[in-house]
């Protein structure tokens, strides 16, 4: 059973799942995930799996010198929408961390950055 | 293993499923064969059945306590007592849905403490009334288990699906190995009071429980399919990963657990009628019931663990065996005979063997023919499988996205074109010292083998000749080469086909299209209708006025203004890698068009000067029209499985 566990764990560490055992994971982002965009975005949506528990999901935006610029509180849609209000964003690399709890009570984070103006 | 949120889960199960049973075991199993005369249960059987009843749902409420606490403690990643006090449990309880059914289920054990004496009256037995309420609350205590779990998580039809045949699963497993608790009582108590009476209540109510046994486990081997197909999603997963092992596990342990009913009821219940052997046949009746009560809860136990491990279908499957089975042999001319000549001397040998076993007359004849024929096929056997590796199934996580795919085209020219040649053919500059030499990556061979295979030799090398890759380029990158490797195979072959066959399926790169009304969806997103993608530059642009509003506009020149109601892109990897199809540069897809079918695969190209003219609405209406009718499905598109 180790053993088992430790080729799943190694599987997960190859894949870079930063969560091992987990269920709601990102389906896509706006902006895409790893994406440029030419304008500042006014909000970010994630899209998951799974329905997730709004009251233990949380997303923090953070520019490159690690200050937070999202509005807070992100609303939880349907279709498993995750939706955060962004402050004007100036050009630059932003990075997302998303932290999610699936109705089957287990937890997902995650990150991923994407670039506002040109190259 | 054994921390201590999984030990609650199971407890919990455990002793919900034993609640639950007793209800069902009364009712359906007791009271039926009940001998008339005696009218009633006998009081110290009732006393027990009672303590039981009474055990079993204190141990439910205590375990649910300390499930909810534990969660509430790992929500919040708080120590227990900090969970406790600070409010946390109240808002797991009113704000998520596992402290909603926690609730209801609440209640319902509340009502049930109240059906219990109800259940098992001093006298006589529970009113039709009575027992049908006591049945329903049982199986909504049991379904209700399921509506936190991994099936309830899951959206729309398959969730709902999922969600009730996991409830019925529930009640059918509470049924069974809640019942064989009381079932083990009624044995010992025979034992105990011996008698003519007791024998008969004995072979009754095996009789009676094997029969609700058959009707369980086939609820049970159903639902449980059902499950397996969407928490699986295959064979080789079910091998290949921690869910699918245990699941195999838990499998063996029910396959046991129906071989010991089924010696009950076929070899121990028609030896009761002797009166000499009787005592020893119920003293194993008994023990075979706690045998398979040790079962029942090594089961329960795997359930706890599979409750929190991820479904396999979300993870990749690890190939436990250095083969896989392969139908290659059956659809290559040259071993076609030979491959059918031995399924014939398989099925002919597996048909004498169970002729035998079925007709005692010639059952020793047709055993031995059927044997040997078998050893005969034995050694020809390797000609239905084929060489696989630990990785042999896992799935690219890439959605063949044209970025994966540009960013493989730039990997192997770094790293795989001065042996494979820069296209591909087996033929670079290094090739001709090598032994062996290497592939042709465009040679039919590569769609015979799988996602998983290329990555292991990427990653791992072949022989002397083929280095590993492992250590120089990140499983993304190997991922991108293969997703590059296909491509690259398929638009050589896409070159020749597009104009003439039209019958091809080749799965089209995908990329992302930002549409006027705002929405940014996946090329792949809008299979089920035909595409017509068409490639502007600057020598193009008065194409744009005479397109259908329909067309995805990809616009070679990111200052190109198409205006209207067009779905458009302007990545430069989707010209780059369109190019590679188009058998032409960059700059020369100007201009040029591809369609799309409704399954995702990409039929046709077509670029100015070529005849049939496409800006001629009438001769694109009637290719479209050719091609709608004849859909062709695409290799699978590498799966999602979510790395970000």
């Amino acid at each position: 059973m180790r053993r088992l566990v430790a080729a799943s764990s190694a599987l997960f560490l190859l894949f870079g799942f930063e969560a091992a055992w987990a269920h709601a994971f990102l389906d896509h982002a706006e902006p895409r995930v790893g994406s440029s965009v030419a304008a500042a975005p006014r909000q970010l949506s994630l899209w998951f799996t799974q329905d997730l528990e709004p009251a233990f999901s949380t997303v923090e935006v953070h520019n490159s010198a690690g200050a937070r610029v999202d509005q807070g509180k992100p609303r939880i849609g349907p279709a498993n929408v995750m939706r955060v209000g962004l402050k004007p964003l100036p050009p630059g690399t932003y990075r997302v961390l998303w932290h999610a709890l699936s109705v089957d009570t287990h937890t997902t984070e995650g990150s991923f950055s994407f670039h506002v103006g040109s190259h | 293993m054994f921390e201590p949120l999984m030990l609650a889960r199971t407890v919990h199960f455990a002793a919900a499923a034993m609640f639950s049973g007793l209800t069902f075991f009364v009712l359906f199993i007791a009271e039926p064969v009940w001998p008339r005369a005696l009218g009633r249960l006998e009081p110290a059987l009732r006393t027990q059945f009672v303590r039981l009843g009474w055990t079993m749902l204190a141990v439910s409420v205590a375990s649910g306590f300390a499930w909810l606490l534990l969660l509430t403690s790992r929500l919040t990643g708080q120590r227990l007592l900090p969970a406790m006090s600070e409010g946390a449990v109240w808002k797991v309880l009113t704000q998520t849905r596992f402290g909603q059914d926690w609730l209801v289920r609440a209640v319902l054990a509340l009502l049930l403490a109240i059906f219990i004496k109800r259940l098992l009256p001093l006298r006589g037995w529970p009113s039709r009334r009575d027992g049908a309420i006591a049945v329903l609350l049982s199986a909504v205590f049991m379904a209700s288990l399921g509506w936190a779990g991994h099936g309830g998580a899951n959206t729309g039809t398959p969730g709902l699906i999922q969600v009730a045949a996991d409830a019925l699963h529930l009640i059918a497993a509470g049924a069974w190995i809640g019942g064989l608790v009381p079932f083990a009582l009624v044995m010992a108590r025979a034992l105990r009071t011996r008698g003519e009476a007791w024998k008969a209540i004995a072979a009754n109510v095996t009789r009676r429980f094997s029969t609700f046994g058959v009707v369980v486990v086939t609820v049970l081997l159903l639902t449980g399919l059902s499950n397996t197909w969407f928490l699986v999603g295959g064979f080789p997963a079910l091998l290949g990963t921690a869910y699918g092992q245990l699941l195999l596990l838990k499998i063996a342990l029910v396959i046991a657990m129906v071989a010991v009913a089924a010696i009950n009821r076929l070899v121990l219940v028609p030896r009761l009628q002797d009166a000499a052997g009787a005592e020893r046949v119920l003293g194993r009746m008994r023990r075979n019931g706690l045998i398979e009560i040790a079962f029942g809860v090594a089961i329960m136990a795997i359930v706890g663990a599979l409750g929190t491990t991820p479904p396999a279908a979300h993870t990749q499957v690890q190939w436990p065996f250095p083969a896989r089975l392969s139908a290659a042999a059956l659809n290559d001319p040259a071993t076609r005979t030979e491959a059918l000549v031995l399924l014939a001397a398989m099925t002919a040998g597996t048909a004498l063997i169970l002729l035998g076993v079925l007709v005692r007359r010639v059952r020793w004849p047709m055993l031995a023919a059927g044997s040997i024929l078998l050893l005969l096929a034995l050694p020809w056997l390797g000609m239905f499988t084929v060489e696989a590796y630990p990785t042999s199934f896992y799935a690219s996580p890439t959605g063949f996205s044209v970025q994966s795919i540009a960013a493989g085209e730039a990997l192997f020219l770094q790293n795989c074109s001065s042996c494979h040649g820069l296209d591909g053919h087996g033929d670079g500059p290094a090739a001709k010292d090598l032994q062996p030499p290497p592939a042709d990556l465009t040679a039919g061979h590569i769609y015979a083998h799988s996602d998983g295979d290329l990555f292991w030799w990427i990653t791992h090398g072949i022989g002397d000749a083929m280095p590993a890759f492992g250590a120089t380029l990140d499983p993304t990158g190997r991922w991108n080469l293969i997703d590059f490797i296909h491509a690259n195979a398929d638009a050589t072959r896409f070159g020749s086909a597009a104009d003439a066959g039209m019958r091809n399926a080749f799965l089209a790169p995908d990329f992302v299209v930002d549409c006027a009304d705002g929405s940014s969806p996946l090329m792949g997103d809008m299979r089920g209708r035909i595409l017509h993608l068409v490639f502007v530059g600057v020598h193009t642009v008065a194409r744009v006025r005479t397109l259908e509003p329909t067309a995805i506009v990809v616009r070679l020149d990111p200052t190109i203004s198409v205006g209207g109601s067009f779905c458009s892109a302007d990545d430069p990897d989707v010209a780059k890698v369109f190019a590679l199809y188009a058998g032409s540069s960059v700059e020369e897809l100007d201009g040029t068009e591809f369609i799309v079918d409704q399954l995702g695969s990409l039929r046709s190209s077509w670029h100015p000067g070529l005849v049939p003219d496409w800006t001629d609405p009438k001769v694109f209406a009637q290719v479209v029209e050719t091609i709608r009718r004849t859909p062709s499905a695409p290799r699978a598109a590498p799966g999602h499985i979510h790395t970000h």
